[in-house]
């Protein structure tokens, strides 16, 4: 607001009455017409977005962390449905989203465990006996776009110290979708 | 300064007193030019360094980010992909060029379109009931509550008009 202040207080100082004429100066020249200027500016658009293309490409082809492309290339720590299932090991599932998803379905044996009631939870999970030593434990939470199963994964490695924390990949959207519910 | 210098050295000449109003004079008024580009050179230094060290910081964590624009739920898998590896360095370089003032008119544009779009993704997404992260700035501030990521990006907003309004309105005088 300062801002807005000062400039309107700036203008009605300068010599300029109106902002569309143009004066002497390297961006706004005697003879300069809203047409040219809105070319220079549209030129001036296109360098940036075209030179940002070339660092793009590079870091593309040299970063150590590169996007998917695809999505089913799996993240470090996630884990595909299909691959649980047909391993037929034992499984303590860890639901991510709210309680009110979780209350309306949820894979059968999952307990919630969620950022929002993080202490709660935890102490209940832990208390609760369910984990065993060497069973692995998969989070997951709405959909493949939805973070909080990374960030409850990622919090339950540094807190609990449980080595064999997963991902499930594309979460309770890809249970549902597995199992035609 | 050297507008102020003149004015001081005329009142000295004139036996004015230095209490005296000396506004507007006819160097002095002219000080608005001063403010005005004050005003631009902080704002751009600001801006700049803002959208810079935004940029670097999603140049490092591009799954992070990936992710981050996943979450919106607007775009295809593929784009969210280009749009992670392109948009921070299209930050970086936006940032670079109002620092400097090169290309910009461009840079300005090009940030304004990107704010505003942003800000719309964002508020759709708190419309659709969607809980989100800004991701704005990598892996920093990423527990920012909905309200103040609104009014910090309608801030950054407000300071890239004030930008555009400075650029339109320099007057003839010298340059700051």
């Amino acid at each position: 607001m300062c801002g807005i202040y000062a400039t309107v207080m700036s203008w009605k100082n300068a010599q300029i009455k109106s902002p569309l004429r143009f004066c002497s100066d390297s961006d706004n020249y005697p003879g300069l017409t809203v047409h040219a200027w809105f070319l220079i500016l549209c030129r001036e658009a296109g360098i940036l977005l075209v030179v940002a293309l070339l660092p793009t490409l590079l870091w593309a082809v040299v970063t150590p962390s590169p996007v998917r492309w695809s999505p089913h290339t799996l993240l470090p720590g996630e884990v595909q449905l299909d691959e649980l299932l047909k391993s037929q090991e034992q499984i303590l599932w860890i639901d991510a989203r709210s309680e009110e998803e979780y209350l309306q379905g949820h894979i059968p044996g999952a307990v919630l465990l969620n950022e929002e009631r993080w202490e709660a939870l935890f102490v209940e999970l832990m208390k609760s006996g369910k984990w065993e030593p060497g069973k692995k434990v998969v989070v997951y939470c709405s959909s493949l776009s939805c973070q909080s199963s990374h960030l409850v994964a990622e919090r339950l490695r540094k807190q609990s110290g449980i080595p064999n924390v997963f991902v499930l990949k594309g979460g309770w959207e890809a249970w549902k979708k597995h199992f035609g519910r | 300064m050297g507008s102020m210098e003149e004015a001081f050295r005329s009142l000295n000449t004139a036996g004015n007193s230095p209490k005296k109003e000396i506004y507007p004079h006819p160097v002095f008024a002219r000080s608005s030019d001063y403010r005005i580009g004050m005003l631009e050179l902080g704002l751009r230094g600001f801006l700049g360094m803002i959208f810079v060290v935004s940029g670097a910081l999603k140049v490092w964590s591009p799954v992070q980010f990936q992710q981050d624009i996943l979450q919106y739920q607007l775009l295809p898998y593929m784009a969210t992909a280009l749009l992670a590896v392109y948009l921070p360095w299209l930050e970086i370089l936006c940032g670079i060029a109002l620092l400097v003032r090169k290309y910009y008119r461009g840079a300005l544009a090009i940030l304004s379109v990107l704010m505003g779009v942003f800000l719309l993704a964002y508020l759709q997404a708190l419309w659709r009931g969607i809980q989100l992260q800004c991701g704005c700035f990598g892996e920093l501030f990423r527990q920012t509550p909905p309200w103040v990521v609104v009014v910090r990006n309608l801030f950054f907003l407000e300071c890239l008009t004030v930008l555009w309004f400075l650029l339109l309105i320099r007057s003839p005088s010298k340059k700051v």
